[in-house]
């Protein structure tokens, strides 16, 4: 998750006589990019490699004559395994369509996907099931179920493997369809992976308790959540750990105790991080320590040491806790 | 079946677009206050609870750790489920299962979902296979479409059959105090006026996205008469898988296998031989207008391809032989880890007499499902009658 960044309407500094807790919303902004590797498997491995090298589409055949494309080791029909390959299409037909005017935030780019595009259930010629894909055609009324496909490739050199090998589908004058043709198991070949990113945006909204605690961070104090009995939970939250509600916050002096320490010789710059019971509380917070704290053993005192400059109302408007005099 | 199920409490949240006062644990915690507080419960009271949620939507992985304390449940029994948009009614299931072995007295369901945090369309991407499906794939509506146009091309269901749909939920959920989008001057020509989003689909043929949570308690049958005075007794909780593959099945919508094979299970558990007779009430997972139609079909509410004569009947409306959606449904407030879970609550509520201005007269019995994405399908019935 990448460092904290405020919202153009969201949290900004706050005036010196401002309360801490106030009905303002805290919204913070934040975005997680994530990258996977996913093996294809012995099944969608053969199956691109085809599509990519040759343009020939490849399906999987049940014990009931059902051509299963995706190819697949067990169909969803029989509930038993596949038991042959056939070659199908690569014309088509049309089983289902739609125009799509809402546009939306493709997760693989990042981008806006232009509209209007046509999109729709295809189903190879010889095969028993669909894919979606997208269709060459913004006029509803020109497509209807049933109508005969055929794809259009990306040039080899740009084909990836990948469904979107195929740019999209289009209409085909001649309606004679194929059929599916029985093939032998195709080779493996090199197992095919694919790298894939996950990019999403998010927008957290904070609790009472923590606008209080991420706004007070943000003028160098902190802020404890107190209940009936007059115990501190610092972060300040809603309910205590055995869920009881908690309505009162209160300004607590920066400093505690330090409960446990370790060090990240794993991350860049080596640094350590603490488990600290600030004074009075009963729960304990993460943060970095340093300038000698790290050193030290459980049940040393520290001290916050609050980031320099404007702060946001975020954890990391404390910079660590050092050893307190 | 072993020990008897009821369901004896339930709360939501008011659901709206966007909560900005409340975070994530805060919004749950709320649905089970309302849930626990007007029954004289604590969470002192619960043995257990069942979460559930779609990660992706809020970007908290395990957010059962993140909201353990705030929902009461450290140190106690608590089972996260992701089931896609059927979650809500599959902790109802998951509970139900608990209860029937043994293995608790009370279970709280609890089911959340805060649209307002993340990207809807793009994160339900990432519910596509990587390798086969991402790559074309059109947020959920374009997909959602494209199953609709097969439903119009073999029904004959017109825009204006799907448009009395879209003005039954939102004129019942005027009645609802917990429901996001009220209509309560919404036509038929101003369903067929709103903007086309995907062909045949229009947005307000499309359910909104919600920030809400619902909470249900469920008792086995020592403590249920005593936490009630009119338990909803569960007389089926089940549960079906379609293929793993979003274009397999072709009919996906008009012969939905999961909703088709939950329904006819359910039925016959609770006795169940002509549903439009033997249900008093229906709240189904309807994501869209087509969907309500083809979903009367597959529900054995009426014959294939009947869908548009049961809204020209009005059979369905409050008043009619077997009202749906009275709550003004998945179409006027869609919290998706809360969606299905609502669905349950809404006919627990309806079976004990609690439904308030949404009423249905002399329910005995009624029937709750959920969906997930066309894949998976719940179905519960609920009875007045201790099974």
């Amino acid at each position: 998750m990448s460092a904290p960044r405020p919202l153009g309407s969201g949290p900004r500094p706050l005036g010196a006589d401002e309360p801490l807790r106030t009905d303002e919303p805290l919204r913070l902004e934040r975005r997680i990019t994530l990258r996977y590797r996913f093996a294809a498997g012995r099944f969608a491995t053969p199956f691109f490699r085809a599509l990519r090298g040759e343009g020939r589409v490849l399906a999987t055949l049940d014990g009931d004559g059902n051509a299963l494309l995706p190819p697949r080791p067990v169909s969803g029909l029989t509930n038993a395994a596949t038991t042959g390959w056939v070659e199908v299409g690569p014309t088509a037909t049309l089983s289902g369509y739609t125009v799509v005017h809402v546009p939306f935030i493709d997760p693989m780019t990042g981008e806006r996907r232009p509209v209007p595009y046509g999109f729709g259930l295809v189903r190879f010629d010889g095969a028993s099931t669909n894919v979606y894909h997208l269709i060459d055609e913004t006029d509803r009324t020109r497509l209807r179920v049933g109508l005969a496909l055929e794809p259009v490739f990306k040039p080899p050199a740009e084909r990836q493997g990948n469904l979107a090998d195929i740019r999209f589908f289009r209409v085909r004058g001649d309606a004679a369809p194929a059929r599916a043709r029985p093939i032998p198991p195709p080779d493996q070949g090199e197992p095919l992976v694919y790298e894939q990113k996950i990019d999403l945006p998010y927008v957290y909204t904070a609790g009472a308790a923590q606008r209080a605690f991420l706004r007070g961070l943000a003028r160098g104090r902190i802020v404890a959540s107190v209940d009936a009995e007059g115990v501190r939970y610092v972060p300040a939250r809603s309910h205590a750990p055995d869920g009881r509600p908690l309505e009162r916050t209160e300004e607590v002096a920066p400093h505690g105790v330090l409960e446990a320490v370790t060090t990240a010789r794993h991350l860049p710059g080596e640094p350590a991080f603490g488990l600290i019971r600030i004074d009075g509380s009963r729960t304990l917070l993460v943060h970095r320590v340093a300038e000698g704290a790290e050193r030290l053993g459980p049940g040393a005192r520290v001290e916050a040491v609050f980031a320099p400059g404007e702060r946001e109302p975020s954890v990391n408007a404390i910079a660590h806790f050092r050893p307190a005099p | 079946m072993g020990r008897r199920v009821a369901i004896v409490a339930t709360g939501q949240t008011d659901h709206v677009s966007r909560r900005t006062d409340v975070n994530v644990a805060e919004l749950a915690r709320e649905a089970v206050d309302r849930c626990l507080g007007p029954a004289e419960l604590t969470l002192a009271d619960v043995d257990a609870i069942v979460l559930g949620n779609m990660e992706m939507f809020e970007g908290i992985n395990m957010p059962d750790q993140w909201m353990a304390s705030t929902l009461g449940a450290a140190g106690k029994p608590l089972f996260k489920l992701n089931t896609g948009g059927t979650v809500g009614a599959s902790t109802a299931v998951a509970a139900t299962q608990l209860i029937a072995a043994g293995t608790f007295r009370r279970v709280l369901c609890v089911g959340y979902e805060k649209h307002s945090e993340g990207s809807v369309q793009a994160a339900i991407t990432t519910v596509g296979d990587p390798v086969w499906e991402r790559a074309v794939m059109a947020g959920a509506i374009g997909n959602f479409a494209s199953m609709a146009s097969v439903y119009v091309d073999q029904s004959g269901v017109t825009e204006e059959h799907a448009a009395k749909v879209a003005v039954k939920a939102r004129r019942n959920a005027c009645r609802n105090p917990h429901s996001h989008l009220k209509m309560p001057g919404i036509t038929v020509q101003d369903v067929l006026d709103s903007d086309m989003l995907a062909y045949p689909v229009r947005k307000l043929d499309m359910c909104p996205s919600s920030d809400g949570a619902c909470a249900v308690l469920m008792a086995d049958e020592d403590d249920a008469p005593s936490l009630a005075p009119r338990p909803a007794w569960v007389h089926a909780a089940v549960t079906a898988h379609d293929q793993q593959y979003m274009g397999d099945s072709l009919k996906r919508l008009a012969e939905m296998r999961s909703l088709i094979a939950a329904s006819r299970s359910a039925y016959r558990q609770a006795g169940i031989d002509d549903p439009l007779r033997d249900l008093d009430v229906a709240e189904i997972y309807e994501p869209a207008t087509y969907a309500e139609l083809a979903m009367y079909e597959c529900l054995s509410l009426c014959g294939p391809g009947e869908g548009g004569r049961m809204i020209d009947e009005g059979v369905t409306e409050m008043g009619g032989a077997l009202p749906v959606n009275p709550s003004g449904g998945v179409l006027s407030a869609n919290p998706v880890g809360a969606t299905a879970l609502i669905r349950v609550a809404e006919a627990a509520l309806q079976t004990m007499g609690l439904a308030g201005d949404r009423q249905v007269d002399g329910v005995r019995r009624a029937l709750a499902t959920g969906y997930g994405g066309n894949a998976w399908t719940e179905a519960l019935v609920l009875s007045t009658e201790r099974p």
